[in-house]
């Protein structure tokens, strides 16, 4: 048996109603229900799946599907009522099913029969508020990258991470990838500067969270560290930009370590927690190095996260 | 599918809700005279042009009509106002019809292997712009030859005032009008080849007939 969605309009103006006669107003109403039933049921699954039916008994209406399916439209919709969709077709369409519930002039049921027991969504759906698409939580966190200079004396774990030791129980944990961790080896016991993704909880209730980037060659310590002050500095982000146009122009024009800087530069940033804007810049600045044999790997690495942040 | 309003008059029109990056056109007694960036960021629009003798990026002063290229995100606006402010910073092109696809490299400097080196319209700061901040080609430039350019004497002419060697220039000498820049931003499938752009341009130019006549009219009353 198939489950099923079921809206019924029983009322108006507290009189009965039947489908044999209904009055424009009633017909309107019911119809604006149906539809919106149906566009939203359309917009979850395929219509394949789906069967739509009108009959008498009242005017009642509903959309039908197997169980695994209608689960799906039923947690859509329920989600939508508790204010937490992120889906327009359904919190849309939803808000019309639920201005026509709410109408006194009409009386409605609105049921979900799975296997044959029934909920009834109505009583949710007056007494929620007006339903509306819920924008995205606020991150609670902000990814800013840093350089971190430390003794490296251990590596190591499934989820790999290393250690920096300060000496007297002082200790930073990063954490890497195997890949990088297999790269990472050769410089243990010495002491090194890395380029890290520092993620920072915003109101600053939980200790930063760091991410291995790159190991940075001495030569180019401090121009990145520099630059990186003034990029974190600056909170508008075409200011940022412009300050990343400017470092990578006095890097190209000195000439000296400007394609390890460049490449430190794509393989930092290349973190889907950057802006789209951000990707884009290092991309144009590192088109004209688009076929350079020392940077073509990372900056196709990093069109390729960019490419995919651009279509979603 | 007809397209209720293809094209917006900036000053009028444009929506501010959303960033964008679109091209747009100047006219003088009903003809495309000019090629301009219009750029939404922030709810606020910003003229980014060559004027012939220098770049220059600001307010919305003239009675332009745009349209929004797709192949700038809204996300990417800010990168493209970067790089615009950076190519203000550095570039110098000198004026003259030519276009050989050259383009701004990441410093504002005028890549290009051809002699015409940085000659170029209003056009062809447009195209280069775009050239440099895309992935891709923008537009197929080899499909325009030299019969694009309607003065035949011009590259002669050019040549004398300029003291080059018209052989040099003869590859890039191509014009690609104001117009067709405009009927570019229907496009995103790149490179944009010339015939899409002559059926699009054919279409602009009826319906600023049409348009431009009905303000003017307006004015006049």
């Amino acid at each position: 048996m198939l489950d099923r969605i079921e809206i019924r309009l029983f009322e108006e103006d507290s009189e009965l109603v039947t489908l044999r006669s209904l009055t424009s107003e009633a017909l309107e109403s019911f119809l604006l229900t149906m539809n919106s039933l149906r566009v939203l049921s359309k917009s979850l699954i395929s219509s394949n799946n789906l069967t739509f039916t009108i009959e008498e008994g009242s005017a009642r209406g509903a959309v039908l599907a197997p169980e695994s399916q209608m689960r799906v439209i039923y947690n859509e919709i329920d989600l939508a009522i508790k204010g937490e969709s992120l889906d327009k077709d359904v919190t849309g369409n939803l808000r019309i099913i639920q201005n026509q519930l709410k109408n006194q002039k009409f009386g409605y049921t609105f049921n979900y029969t799975a296997s044959g027991v029934n909920t009834s969504i109505h009583e949710r759906i007056i007494n929620s508020k007006r339903i509306s698409i819920t924008r995205k939580k606020r991150s609670k966190y902000k990814y800013e990258l840093k350089v971190q200079s430390g003794y490296f004396n251990q590596l190591g774990g499934k989820d790999p991470n290393y250690h920096f030791d300060f000496g007297s129980g002082d200790k930073l944990t990063i954490e890497c990838s195997i890949e990088q961790a297999k790269l990472i080896n050769s410089h243990i016991y010495s002491n090194v500067s890395s380029l890290l993704l520092c993620k920072k909880s915003i109101n600053g209730d939980k200790k930063d969270e760091l991410f291995h980037m790159a190991i940075l060659k001495n030569e180019i310590i401090l121009p990145i560290k520099n630059f990186l002050h003034r990029y974190n500095n600056e909170s508008g982000l075409v200011e940022r930009l412009t300050i990343m146009h400017d470092f990578v122009d006095s890097v190209l024009e000195e000439k000296q370590y400007h394609l390890e800087i460049l490449k430190a530069l794509l393989i930092a940033f290349n973190d889907t927690n950057f802006h789209l804007s951000e990707f884009k810049t290092l991309l144009v600045i590192s088109k004209p190095f688009k076929d350079n044999q020392y940077l073509k790997k990372e900056r196709a690495s990093l069109f390729e996260t960019y490419s995919i942040m651009k279509s979603q | 599918m007809i397209e209720m309003f293809p094209i917006k008059r900036t000053k009028f029109e444009s929506d501010s809700e959303t960033d964008f990056v679109a091209i747009a056109n100047l006219h003088f007694d009903h003809i495309a005279a000019h090629s301009a960036f219009i750029i939404n960021h922030k709810k606020q629009l910003t003229l980014f042009h060559y004027t012939g003798t220098s770049v220059e990026y600001g307010y919305v002063d003239e009675d332009y009509y745009h349209r929004n290229t797709d192949t700038i995100a809204p996300d990417e606006v800010p990168s493209f106002i970067a790089f615009c402010q950076y190519i203000k910073k550095k570039a110098k092109p000198k004026y003259g019809y030519f276009y050989s696809g050259e383009c701004y490299d990441s410093e504002g400097n005028h890549i290009s292997n051809s002699y015409s080196g940085e000659r170029m319209t209003c056009v062809g700061f447009c195209l280069n712009v775009l050239k440099g901040f895309l992935e891709e080609d923008y537009i197929n430039y080899k499909d325009w030859d030299e019969d694009s350019h309607e003065d035949r004497d011009y590259l002669d002419r050019y040549c004398k005032k300029h003291n080059l060697n018209p052989d040099n220039l003869q590859k890039s000498h191509r014009r690609i009008n104001p117009r067709e820049c405009l009927a570019s931003a229907f496009f995103n499938n790149l490179p944009i080849r010339k015939v899409s752009i002559d059926e699009k341009s054919i279409f602009l130019n009826q319906y600023f007939d049409n348009f431009l006549k009905v303000i003017s009219d307006d004015e006049e009353e």
